[in-house]
């Protein structure tokens, strides 16, 4: 078993100055986009509309696929399917192989990451080059992205300018964003115009046109793959959409859920090949269609991947994106994974506040996934920090009034006299958080004094 | 490596209930689209062109060519210094410092316009410049992306692309900053219908 995520959010919450950055850079994404999402009247009814038009798709998934594979390839794509991470690892490894390809650019795509597919290539001697900054900086680092949306989150500008210093040759010392950006853009242009494929993730796949979105606010899906003559498009299969209608719906909710701006700078539509060129499209199950058995599991795969439950969240924000153990992390990466033994404090990483379904612009139920989550473990006993032993206990304590109010007693008594570096001892992510001041009094004391008879 | 056949087969029935398709409404904004468009534009980091007439764009052209810059025009009638019969391969572009194109459609919502493959010599040609420049007719503004998809008619056959604003990034400690990969500056000429 993996350590948990109490043990794993230490590194981070060490610095106690670098978890209120952290944590206040995630809270100015979460004010721009409720800036966003207030600036359009019909906001909840997109929202409504978007989780059922979701709900649809994954009623009808074998249909649709069926609809946009006959359609891509009326349009001159070729469509692959992948059971598993191991056979869509192999077909793009078999595209790139037969066609003597060695330089595959590509841009974000979390699909990749949960196949494990750069290092597949490179065994085969392909050379891959992630081009989305952030995913560009920790490639270089070797290290995992932080966060779905903004990668590189957790770092601070002087550290990826003393990286910058020693891979692309920026001055030293040097930190400002704006010469650190361009100094990529540079050592990147040699990168695209050397590539000889070129992969992106999809937003969202049009079934009835066999037409896919893809996203990006550095142009750098479309700056790969408008260059070489091999396009791959990676996608899992929930990516679906009916229509195009759909398709506009999700595009005017995505950028101003994620990063409270009113669309990304590109929403570039793939309905073909470019003349002479290849286009291929691998479709990926890889569990999902076994998740979507699972009623109580099933909504996860309505996700648009905009990252706004993580930014919201407050144990993500406290508590960094390296220290859950599955490689998406906060509450959907929670609702996704939460439910995997080996890595069993996960579920725990969550305060169970909500705040997550009502920034999710399809209406995820991540809150209810995660409670859903520790009740199997807890049927498994497979609860962790000592739960199993303490948790039944708890059970007949809070159960019974007498049990609740004399252990609320003693609480607000050992809040008032236990110093704050002691409280702080208590708790994992919480460590750098102060507990509230307790009332002097109990509600139920208030209220007999204040209302009642 | 599954079949079509072999990858249908393996998929588990899906648990959620048989959902109707619900209605997508096609939000729509009310005029005035130009000042609408412009505003967020703007707000985006595009600017607007000099100009609402062909002749001002033109005129940009022949400032832009003067400065020894590499213009490639993709615009009917505005005349740049790169041929573009003459592309037949997108490496060629690497050292364009403008493109103009025509937009067939603007978005007044997002600030973003439609470049269809159709009009480019070759799809690279709107990302690889340093610099951009999109023509629209006031005419085509659309007040959502929605009504913008409903007038793209069908997108399967072909490409295109929504631009809203310069490339950008804030993947560096958050702040914003233009030219990641794609055009470093977006002006848009909004024309005077006719
Ligand atoms: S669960 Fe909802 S809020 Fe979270 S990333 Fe997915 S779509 Fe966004």
């Amino acid at each position: 078993m993996s350590q948990t995520h109490a043990r794993k959010v230490e590194t981070f919450t060490a610095d106690e100055a670098r978890v209120d950055w952290h944590s206040a850079a995630l809270l100015a994404l979460r004010d721009k986009r409720d800036l966003q999402a207030k600036s359009l009247p019909e906001w909840e009814q997109m929202r409504e509309t978007a989780s059922r038009m979701k709900l649809y798709v994954l009623s009808h998934l074998p249909e649709l696929l069926e609809q946009f594979t006959s359609n891509c390839e009326a349009n001159g794509m070729e469509v692959h399917w992948a059971r598993d991470a191991k056979e869509h690892n192999e077909i793009v490894a078999g595209i790139l192989k037969e066609r003597g390809k060695k330089k595959l650019v590509k841009s974000k795509s979390m699909l990749t990451e949960e196949v494990h597919l750069v290092p597949h290539l490179e065994k085969h001697g392909i050379e891959c080059i992630e081009t989305d900054l952030g995913e560009r900086i920790l490639q270089l680092r070797e290290e995992p992205p932080s966060h779905i949306v903004v990668p590189a989150i957790h770092l601070k500008k002087e550290e990826i300018g003393e990286l910058f210093h020693e891979k692309i040759g920026t001055q030293a010392g040097a930190s400002d964003p704006t010469y650190l950006t361009h100094a990529a853009r540079e050592s990147m242009r040699q990168e695209f115009l050397s590539a000889d494929a070129a992969m992106t993730g999809v937003n969202m796949a049009i079934a009835d046109e066999g037409a896919f979105v893809v996203c990006t606010n550095e142009g750098n899906a479309d700056m790969g793959a408008h260059l070489p003559d091999l396009h791959i498009a990676v996608m899992g299969m929930e990516k679906l959409v009916p229509d195009a209608d759909s398709a506009a719906l999700l595009m005017r909710m995505l950028a101003r859920n994620a990063t409270g701006q009113p669309s990304t700078s590109y929403n570039s539509i793939f309905g073909a090949p470019r003349p002479g060129c290849q286009l291929h499209i691998v479709i990926v199950d890889n569990g999902r269609s076994l998740r979507m058995a699972d009623r109580r599991h099933a909504e996860i795969y309505k996700c648009i991947r905009c990252g706004a439950c993580i930014n919201t969240c407050p144990v993500y924000r406290r508590g960094g994106g390296h220290s859950y153990d599955y490689f998406i992390p906060g509450p959907i990466g929670l609702a996704i994974a939460g439910d995997n033994p080996e890595a069993n404090s996960e579920a725990w990483a969550c305060t169970l506040n909500g705040s997550c379904n009502n920034v999710c612009p399809v209406k995820v139920p991540l809150r209810e996934t995660i409670a859903y989550h520790r009740e199997q473990l807890a049927q498994q006993k497979q609860l962790p920090y000592h739960k199993n032993a303490y948790m039944p206990l708890a059970g007949k304590i809070f159960g019974s009034p007498r049990g609740l109010s004399m252990a609320m007693a003693a609480a607000r008594v050992g809040l008032r006299i236990m110093p704050q570096t002691l409280q702080r001892r208590i708790g994992g992510w919480s460590k750098s958080r102060d507990f509230p001041k307790p009332p002097a009094e109990s509600f139920a004391h208030w209220y007999r004094k204040n209302r009642g008879e | 490596m599954a079949s079509k056949e072999e990858f249908f087969a393996s998929l588990t029935p899906s648990a959620i209930e048989p959902t109707p398709m619900p209605e997508v409404a096609v939000a729509t904004r009310d005029a005035p689209l130009r000042e609408h468009f412009i505003e967020v534009l703007e707000g985006v980091g595009g600017r607007l062109g000099q100009g609402d007439d062909l002749g001002d764009v033109k005129q940009r052209a022949a400032e832009l060519v003067s400065q020894n810059l590499q213009v490639l025009s993709l615009m009917e009638g505005v005349q740049g210094n790169r041929d573009p019969s003459a592309v037949s391969d997108p490496h060629e572009l690497k050292d364009v410092d403008y493109t103009i194109a025509p937009a067939r459609l603007a978005v007044a919502e997002n600030g973003s316009v439609w470049i269809s493959g159709e009009d480019l010599v070759t799809r690279n040609a709107v990302f690889i410049c340093e610099h951009l420049i999109a023509v629209v007719d006031e005419n085509r503004i659309t007040g959502t992306m929605s009504e913008a998809v409903r007038r793209l008619g069908k997108l399967g056959g072909g490409w295109g692309v929504f631009i809203s604003g310069p490339s950008k990034t804030a993947d560096i400690e958050q702040a914003l900053v233009m030219g990641a990969h794609g055009a470093r500056s977006m002006t848009v000429y909004v024309l005077r219908g006719v």
